[in-house]
């Protein structure tokens, strides 16, 4: 729960660039720092003030190889777009910061409606009965900054889980995406199994043991036959949460 | 006079100039590496993380705010932010003790003391000063060490719970004070 009092927040703020908070709380920091300036500025605050901490290290040459690795994977990142370009998903931003779409759920269902309206035919969801719940992940980076919509989760009145990605992801040799969804702080992130090759898969209805708004969805980056532990071990490359689906009368 | 223009690398970056990544390497890669290393304490996991920040810049570029902070400030964070969290995975996946970690030689200049003279380090280094030797050390332990709170609590042998409040109340008094 992200605080609201100044003080609790600048607390969170100065224990999440310090790196003292629990694995739970830096995923709740980092998906609230898209849509809460406030926060953003106030993580700006420490990380800025306290750099100066680091000015006093000896600097180290880097191994030679280090830049070759850089360069060899730079390649394959510009030949084949893992992300969409930071370029446009800044624009994306923009134009999702500037309409307040995080504001409140229909909002968040107006935007979910309008990508899905944008989805070449092929894409879109063949339904399992209507939509019941529907979660827009966000593309996340490992220290937290939102670049754009990058996958939709899709739940069915009948319980049947569909995810579709919206760009194409390539998780690398020996790596595999992992879908898991979490509605139990204490009991943690639950696995809904490793993603296929594209990313685009329908689950069964039993697959998904409870569903209800605001539950999280997230897809992390694992080895290649899924998390050896049974809890996410890799970054979170999307994340979001459910929105029960509404009924318009057109 | 240092004309270096981070910012504006950054957004050659963003423009998908790879040139201006090569030159935001040479200029920060030595002082990034020593960050990382600092906190994973070993060469070839500080190699990994410089790895992944540098595509991690380069794929976040564009979402670079300059009136959000410093670039600096945010490569470094980057950087930090990696160092940290393979530090945390690994300690639960390898149940590190953490008087293990304290007992490590302490080889490194302590931060304080090597703050850097600029006029934002010396704004720092006034307001660090203010607080008890022992809850600022609590505070360079986690932000260049990148130690956890029960490893700071070993370090300094202090309570947990102790440990925690002094982090909290250090961060409001640094935060009145350096605002």
């Amino acid at each position: 729960m992200i605080p609201s009092a100044p003080n609790d927040r600048d607390i969170l703020a100065g224990e999440y660039v310090l790196g003292l908070l629990e694995p739970e709380v830096v995923r709740e920091v980092e998906l609230a720092l898209p849509a809460d300036g406030d926060l953003r500025r106030r993580v700006a605050f420490w990380e800025e003030r306290l750099l100066p901490l680091a000015g006093g290290l000896r600097p180290e040459t880097p191994d030679p190889e280090i830049w070759t690795r850089i360069e060899r994977d730079l390649a394959g990142l510009r030949a084949r777009r893992v992300i969409p370009s930071p370029i446009r998903e800044r624009a994306m931003y923009r134009v999702w910061r500037s309409a307040g779409v995080w504001q409140g759920a229909t909002a968040i269902a107006t935007a979910a409606a309008i990508v899905l309206a944008l989805l070449p035919g092929g894409l879109r969801p063949r339904t399992d009965g209507p939509t019941r719940f529907f979660a827009l992940l966000q593309t996340r980076d490992s220290s937290g900054a939102e670049a754009g919509p990058g996958w939709l989760i899709q739940v069915a009145t009948d319980g049947t889980v569909r995810s579709i990605p919206l760009a194409s992801v390539e998780p690398g040799q020996g790596r595999s995406l992992q879908l898991w969804t979490l509605w139990d702080q204490a009991r943690g992130p639950v696995s809904l199994g490793v993603l296929p090759p594209g990313g685009s898969v329908r689950l069964p209805p039993d697959r998904l043991g409870v569903i209800g708004s605001g539950q999280l969805f997230e897809i992390t980056l694992e080895p290649e036959y899924g998390s050896p532990t049974g809890r996410p071990t890799g970054r979170v490359l999307f994340i979001g949460r459910a929105n029960a689906s509404t009924t318009q009368s057109l | 006079m240092d004309v270096f223009d981070h910012e504006s690398e950054l957004a050659a970056c963003a423009r998908r100039d790879a040139s201006a990544l090569r030159r935001l390497y040479e200029r920060e890669a030595p002082f990034l590496l020593a960050v990382a290393l600092r906190i994973v304490r070993r060469r070839d996991v500080a190699a990994d993380v410089i790895h992944d920040s540098f595509l991690d810049i380069w794929e976040r570029a564009g979402t670079f705010d300059r009136e959000r902070g410093a670039a600096r400030a945010w490569m470094a964070s980057i950087v930090r932010y990696r160092a940290l969290k393979h530090m945390r995975r690994t300690a639960r996946e390898r149940e590190v003790d953490p008087d293990a970690r304290a007992a490590e030689v302490d080889d490194a200049p302590d931060p304080l003391s090597a703050l850097a003279s600029s006029q934002e380090a010396g704004r720092l280094h006034a307001c660090l000063a203010q607080l008890e030797p022992k809850r600022r050390r609590a505070i360079t332990l986690a932000y260049t060490d990148g130690y956890s709170h029960a490893e700071i609590a070993a370090r300094l042998g202090a309570p947990l719970g102790t440990v925690k409040a002094w982090i909290r109340r250090s961060l409001l008094a640094l935060k009145e004070c350096l605002s």
